[in-house]
């Protein structure tokens, strides 16, 4: 339980670096759907 | 001159040539079967050879060719298909002990059906890192090094195709699985754009981010089998899905490459930077113009792309983790484990950042005026099979993570990219650099690395390549 609880807070910890260069303000999430084809073909 | 035997020739060579006549599927498939036997036991590329079946279909296609009929593009042309790949009559094990009795398929995986009725000869099934998950593939090894691993997941595809024991093969990428042992082994991988071929009937990693493609040992090759994969009518609602075969041409005087800056290119292995610089140089010298490109939000792409693989892998394989998790080892079992734990709003985050580096990517693409972006596909050269760090610029890190730090991005993109080997390091192993363009642009693509490919100087790469190498015991 202790090697998962530090798998999720190192993930955690990532995302949250992540959100200083990129700005999700405005962004909804990604999902896989494709039929609408989009920019990079899932969103 | 020597003649090259039937399975030292590419696919769209082999193609011709049944089709000339001047060789029969059953002439190409015995000579391809012999080359197994010769290298299999060094490479251990397969998991099963499907000889005998095989050998049926390859008489069958020899009697309809001797009649004048062909059944498509592919027709006589020996292909390896990686086994989280559905192939009819055959079980699909996906490298696990989860899967070790597994019934035989039913029916081909939607790609594989195509590859059949274009006449392909399916001649076996290629080893995969366990589930699909992982850059080793443990039972496969590198021809160019026997010492070394053939990458992964899709090494075994990797190691049959640049060893001439297939002349191409399916793969398929979550995170850099397709181009990772495309770089190692010295061979072409495409990425196709997310979605523009079926996974229909492949065992999936995380499906949000899974891509299947083919490797080959030249573009060419892997245009005509990326082609031959694709269901023209996944290509219609998008109106830009331009066949990607015959290759389209290309000016590299009009073509603009954008290449990172930082980040996601800070930690490169120094010989394979340098074949990377001279690679843009070379591309520059025929008039392309290279662009440095401001990415910082590919710089911690990492977490990202872990807790979405995570995630999602977790919930695929939800019951086999309730009820079986000791058949799956411990270090992929921690990792869906930690999946199954990650809270909702951490998942839901990584998806919103990668919907906006995607539109950081698209807005370099527009901004720059991009035709492609290009970094080295792989960050250093094939690694032992007992490897986990590896030391670049100072900084120790896991293998896990240098290799997807430059594969990854893309497949949080959904992006197309090719990847075609660069030079050879002093040690002979092979680097290779990767083109990634918008979606659905993998005719363009193709046209550049084609381009690059006949630039390179290939003196080296082709005195050396297992291909080449006739005996191996």
């Amino acid at each position: 339980m202790e090697a998962i609880r530090a798998q999720v807070a190192s993930i955690d910890e990532g995302l949250e670096r992540a959100r200083a260069t990129v700005d999700v303000s405005t962004e909804e999430p990604a999902t896989a759907f494709s039929a609408d084809r989009g920019a990079a073909g899932w969103r | 001159l020597a003649v090259a035997p039937p399975w030292q020739r590419g696919v769209v060579e082999t193609a011709a040539a049944v089709r000339e006549q001047a060789v029969t599927p059953s002439e190409v498939l015995e000579s391809v079967l012999g080359r197994i036997e010769e290298v299999e036991p060094g490479i251990r590329a397969f998991v099963h050879v499907d000889r005998a079946a095989a050998e049926r279909q390859a008489e069958e296609l020899t009697r309809e060719a001797a009649a004048g009929s062909f059944r498509g593009p592919l027709h006589g042309v020996p292909i390896a298909i990686k086994d989280i790949f559905d192939v009819a009559g055959l079980p699909t094990k996906r490298g696990s002990a989860l899967f070790e009795n597994a019934a035989p398929a039913a029916a081909d995986a939607a790609v594989v059906a195509r590859l059949r009725s274009a006449g392909a000869i399916l001649v076996g099934k290629t080893a995969t890192h366990e589930l699909a998950c992982g850059v080793y593939t443990a039972s496969s090894r590198n021809p160019w090094d026997l010492s070394r691993c053939c990458g992964g997941s899709s090494g075994g595809s990797g190691a049959a195709v640049a060893a001439g024991a297939a002349m191409a093969a399916t793969g398929s990428d979550t995170g850099g699985s397709i181009r990772i042992p495309a770089a190692v082994c010295g061979i072409v991988g495409v990425k196709p754009t997310y979605d523009l071929l079926s996974r229909d009937g492949v065992a999936a990693l995380a499906w949000s981010l899974d891509h299947v493609g083919p490797l080959a040992r030249s573009v060419e090759d892997a245009a005509l089998v990326l082609q031959t994969m694709t269901d023209p009518t996944r290509l219609a609602d998008g109106g830009e899905g331009a066949p990607v075969w015959p290759i389209p041409t290309v000016d590299l005087a009009a073509t603009v490459v954008g290449v990172p800056e930082g980040g996601i290119l800070a930690r490169v292995d120094p010989e394979v930077q340098a074949a990377f610089e001279d690679a843009c140089a070379l591309l520059a010298t025929a008039g392309a113009r290279i662009v440095p490109v401001s990415l910082p939000e590919l710089e911690e792409t990492l977490s990202i792309e872990f807790a979405i693989v995570m995630a999602e892998a977790a919930s695929y394989y939800d019951r086999e983790l309730r009820r079986d998790s000791a058949l799956i080892s411990e270090g992929i079992r921690g990792l869906f484990q930690s999946g199954a734990a990650l809270p909702a709003g951490s998942y839901l985050l990584a998806q919103r950042l990668r919907a906006g580096i995607c539109r950081a990517v698209d807005r370099a693409f527009a901004e720059h005026g991009l035709d492609t972006l290009c970094t080295p596909t792989v960050p250093l050269p094939a690694y032992g099979p007992d490897d986990t760090t590896v030391v670049i610029g100072g900084e120790e890190e896991s293998i896990a993570d240098a290799t997807v730090r430059t594969t990854a991005p893309f497949n949080l993109t959904g992006s197309p990219v090719v990847s075609v080997p660069m030079a050879l390091t002093e040690e002979r192993l092979p680097v290779a650099v990767q083109f990634a363009g918008r979606a659905y642009e993998e005719g363009r693509l193709l046209a550049i690395a084609r381009e690059y490919e006949r630039l390179r100087d290939s003196r080296e790469l082709d005195e050396h390549h297992p291909i080449h190498r006739l005996t191996w015991r």
